[in-house]
């Protein structure tokens, strides 16, 4: 019996998570000629690559700067901390897309309104900035998600930290900074050092920012890259699929030294005795932080949004002394086109179903992990995590392939069920991780008490379990809702016209140059989030509220 | 015990295994409890009291051996019978309380009675009236977190006992507690039981607290029993040398039976047991006195005591009394004495008991 449901689960995480990755890997080697290509040819496949690297290396100096800012932000009390940390929020949710196109806007070389701004000065010739290129896309990361994900993702160590660590050192006489320099920050440098990693990760998949901004530079990196090999005319599979698996590998073993090192290292900070970290006093200079923090989140996150409004609505954008600065027409590209409005209801369907699905999906497989003793739980385990370390390009590659070449799934093509499925997959590792802990912080006990109570298996699963896990089961739900709502990479290949969702068609027009219908879709898949986002704080969910 | 047949008892426990990987937890362990009797496992921790506990609470299932309650088998290894624990009709307060936090004093103790679909009104006036036994008559509408560990602790002796469970069971209720609190559960508990005649399992690590509180007592090591018995019983006639080190306080002094039986013990000349060691005859023993049992050489102190000789240690004043460490034969024991007997630390003393009070056990 145990057996039977543990291998049914096991097929069941394996036919989603494993079939589309060993599909792509079994796919690579069909063509021969796919990996000569890749290995002793193509430069281009090489040099995305590199530059995939390159880009992923911010991550550690994203660590440390948004280490910083969180440790700031938590420690001093800074005037309007929970409107700064509530902006930093919105920056890491909203899509990058509309984030991405602000910035051409502002930054597009020779034409974009702040080069148009600085030409007009006297001693400065030819566009200061531009935003197409390696740098700019950096930048456009750092702010718009390396660092806001970074002072999310680090809040809570630096808040769990056991304050009296700090006052022991404060004791011995150390002073604010030295117990900041020599206690707090090499304790916490395992939670760095994990953030760091994890960014990297993330940082290799990346897409969006790089598709609109680097292709016409020719600056590929990976995803980029695959999309152009199955974009090609035929799809050049072959070459796509061999050089996912060259980098599948690869995350695969950063993959696993992150764990190794989360596993050694991860406990050993985390001892929260409940008692709260003593804020530092800082009069006056709270004020000038303040300052600085507003002037960032202004910068880095109302710039963007501001000019991504305006440019929806102008002629010709930054001119505005023509005779009619000010038009409707991209707003009326967009919504007379056909597609739009079924596309509102895709990104709906997506988010909403990819959720509920998923939240249904994560904890019956973290209970079955955590709590059962059914056969085949560490494998299970493992295939959840495995789509971690699939980038979203790679995962809709497979499972594009496998709707394409298995008989008895085409009819799902075009489907908007596969898109449901795609998110579903990718967001599984958070899902099923983040119900994990939830189970495990439910004391067996709890469950014992009501079996002994005289209620059996299931109702003690839906009074019990079920309640005390429900915070988690909505930030779970709210999560994997605006994933599904703002992802581009994974759901990209898996779109046709029927099953298109607002993001692919938003990166469909900014692909054809239409910057600014573009924008006007970033501005409802924007507000998508937002309102997602302000109804999962209203649920009680910890978004921009320190303590 | 031995006289009753299973029918009269609540619970029958007989022959109960229970292995985890290599390590056997609970070796072969029998034992019945009568109605209305409140029967405590003592043990230290490790010793398997609280897995047998478990396993008649339904949470655990034995390897070997069956468990009968109320004349029902519930678990019966051979014939592969393990009714689940919610089908079994009997209370269980956890050590950790196991309140649940997302519910309120009312909802937890209401609990028990929804799962079996009592009516409303019916509900409410038991879980009231329970609630005002425990002393938590004013707190049902808190929320479950906020209580104390005292509240907590009366919440689940609510919730154990608001449906008439057939048997309460008890694992170490009252450890997370201070000893004031402690000292208060107890008497509660047992006028609780006395006013619902509630047949109790008690599991604790604290002897105290078992001779105190049971009726009868099964000491326990190593996942077997060592000795069942009235509290008098294991205090008095405790079956071995380990049942009387555990239970209560002892002194253990070295010595050798030579001819006649006589023992002599290692502390003193005149420590001389005679003739009471024939079966140990030529061997190395262990022979206890309770510190009870010691007296000063005084002149009321009888004329056929064995003497023993120490050295104080060390000494504390306890205001009434004061106590007094004393190393006799390289072994040390508190001795608490009158205000009035006053010895220096590092003074010599002279202790007697009578020969009787004396236990020997083979060494």
């Amino acid at each position: 019996m145990r057996l039977a449901l543990g291998g049914f689960l096991l097929l069941a995480v394996a036919a989603v998570s494993l079939s589309p990755v060993m599909v792509v890997i079994v796919g690579s080697f069909e063509d021969s000629g796919a990996w000569r290509s890749l290995l002793l040819e193509s430069g281009q496949a090489r040099s995305a690559l590199g530059y995939s690297v390159l880009f992923a290396a911010r991550a550690p100096f994203a660590a440390l700067i948004g280490f910083l800012l969180a440790w700031l932000l938590i420690r001093v009390r800074i005037p309007g901390r929970e409107f700064i940390e509530f902006m930093l929020w919105i920056a890491f949710f909203l899509p990058l897309i509309p984030v991405t196109l602000g910035w051409m806007l502002l930054l597009d070389s020779p034409t974009g309104l702040l080069n148009r701004w600085l030409a007009a000065l006297p001693f400065i010739d030819g566009p200061v900035f531009d935003v197409s290129s390696v740098a700019g896309i950096l930048w456009v990361h750092m702010t718009a998600s390396s660092v806001p994900v970074m002072v999310i993702l680090l809040g809570p160590a630096i808040r769990q930290m056991d304050a009296s660590f700090e006052e022991a050192g404060r004791v011995c006489g150390s002073g604010t900074f030295e117990v900041f320099r020599r206690i707090t920050l090499p304790l916490l440098l395992p939670a760095i050092v994990t953030g760091a990693i994890l960014g990297f990760i993330r940082g290799l998949e990346a897409f969006e920012v790089e598709q609109l901004l680097g292709v016409k530079e020719k600056i590929y990196v990976y995803s980029t890259h695959v999309y152009a090999l199955i974009n090609w005319e035929p799809p050049r599979f072959s070459e796509a699929m061999a050089m996912s698996t060259l980098v599948l590998g690869g995350l695969l073993v950063i993959a696993l030294f992150y764990q190794r090192y989360t596993f050694e290292r991860g406990h050993a900070t985390v001892t929260g005795s409940g008692m709260s970290l003593r804020e530092i006093p800082l009069g006056r200079g709270r004020w000038v932080l303040a300052g600085l923090f507003f002037a960032m989140v202004f910068v880095t996150v109302i710039v963007p949004i501001a000019f991504l409004l305006l440019g929806t609505s102008m002629t010709l954008f930054g001119f505005f002394h023509i005779p009619e600065p000010f038009t409707t027409e991209h707003w009326s590209t967009v919504l007379d086109d056909p597609s739009f409005v079924p596309s509102i209801v895709n990104t709906l369907i997506l988010g909403l179903g990819a959720a509920a699905l998923g939240v249904f999906a994560y904890a019956v497989i973290a209970y079955a992990v955590v709590r059962t003793r059914i056969g085949f739980r560490p494998l299970t385990n493992f295939l959840a995590w495995l789509p971690w370390c699939v980038p979203g390009i790679l995962l809709g590659v497979g499972m594009l392939s496998l709707v394409l070449f298995t008989p008895f799934l085409t009819p799902l093509y075009g489907s908007i069920f596969v898109l449901v499925i795609a998110i579903a997959v990718a967001q599984l590792p958070l899902g099923v991780n983040m119900m994990k802990t939830s189970v495990v912080q439910i004391a067996p006990e709890l469950e014992h008490a009501s079996r002994v109570c005289g209620a059996g298996w299931w109702r003690t699963f839906l009074r019990i379990d079920i309640p005390l896990m429900k915070p988690m089961l909505i930030s779970i739900f709210v999560l994997v809702t605006i994933a599904g709502i703002r992802d581009v990479s994974t759901v990209l290949l898996l779109a046709q016209p029927s099953s298109l969702p607002l993001s692919v068609l938003m990166l469909e027009y900014a692909n054809n140059g239409d910057v600014e219908p573009a924008a006007v879709v970033g501005v409802f898949t924007s507000i998508l989030v937002i309102v997602v986002a302000i109804a999962a704080r209203r649920f009680g969910l910890q978004i921009g509220n320190p303590r | 015990m031995s006289g009753n047949r299973a029918g009269d008892s609540v619970l029958c426990v007989r022959d109960l295994v229970k292995r985890y990987g290599d390590a056997v937890a609970v070796d072969g362990i029998g034992f019945e409890v009568q109605e209305a009797e409140i029967f405590s496992l003592l043990g230290h921790s490790g010793c398997g009291k609280s897995t047998t506990l478990r396993m008649v609470a339904g949470l655990e299932e034995p390897d070997a051996g069956s468990i009968e309650l109320r004349g029902a088998t519930v678990s019966d290894a051979a014939r592969g019978i393990h009714v689940p624990a919610e089908s079994r009709n009997v209370g269980l307060v956890f050590q950790s309380y196991a309140i649940w936090p997302h519910m309120t004093v009312f909802d937890n103790v209401a609990y028990p009675l929804t799962v079996r679909r009592r009516d409303r009104a019916d509900i409410r006036r038991r879980v009231l009236e329970i609630c005002e036994v425990v002393g938590m008559g004013a707190f049902v509408d808190r929320p479950s977190t906020a209580l104390s560990g005292g509240q907590q602790q009366r919440v689940a002796l609510a919730r154990a006992m608001v449906y008439e469970p057939d048997i309460l069971l008890l694992d170490e209720p009252f450890s997370n507690l201070d000893a004031k609190l402690r000292e208060e559960m107890r008497l509660q508990l047992q006028q609780v039981q006395a006013r619902f005649n509630t047949t109790i399992v008690y599991v604790t690590h604290d002897q105290t607290e078992a001779l105190a509180l049971s009726h009868r007592i099964a000491v326990m090591r190593d996942g077997a029993v060592e000795q069942i018995g009235a509290p008098e019983d294991i205090y008095g006639n405790p079956a071995n040398f380990f049942v009387q080190s555990f239970v209560g306080r002892v002194i253990v002094l070295r010595g050798e039976v030579g001819e006649a039986g006589n023992v002599h013990l290692q502390a003193g000349p005149e420590a001389v047991l005679p003739g009471a060691g024939k079966e140990f005859s030529g061997r190395a023993v262990r022979v206890t006195v309770r510190p009870e049992d010691i007296f000063l050489p005084e002149p009321s102190a009888p004329g056929d005591a064995v003497w023993i000789e120490g050295r104080i240690a060390a000494r504390s004043y306890g205001g009434d009394h004061m106590d007094y460490t004393v190393a006799v034969d390289g072994a040390e024991f508190g001795l608490r004495l009158d205000k009035n007997a006053l010895f220096a630390p590092g003074s010599a003393i002279r202790l007697g008991f009578a020969a009787e009070a004396a236990r020997l056990w083979p060494a």
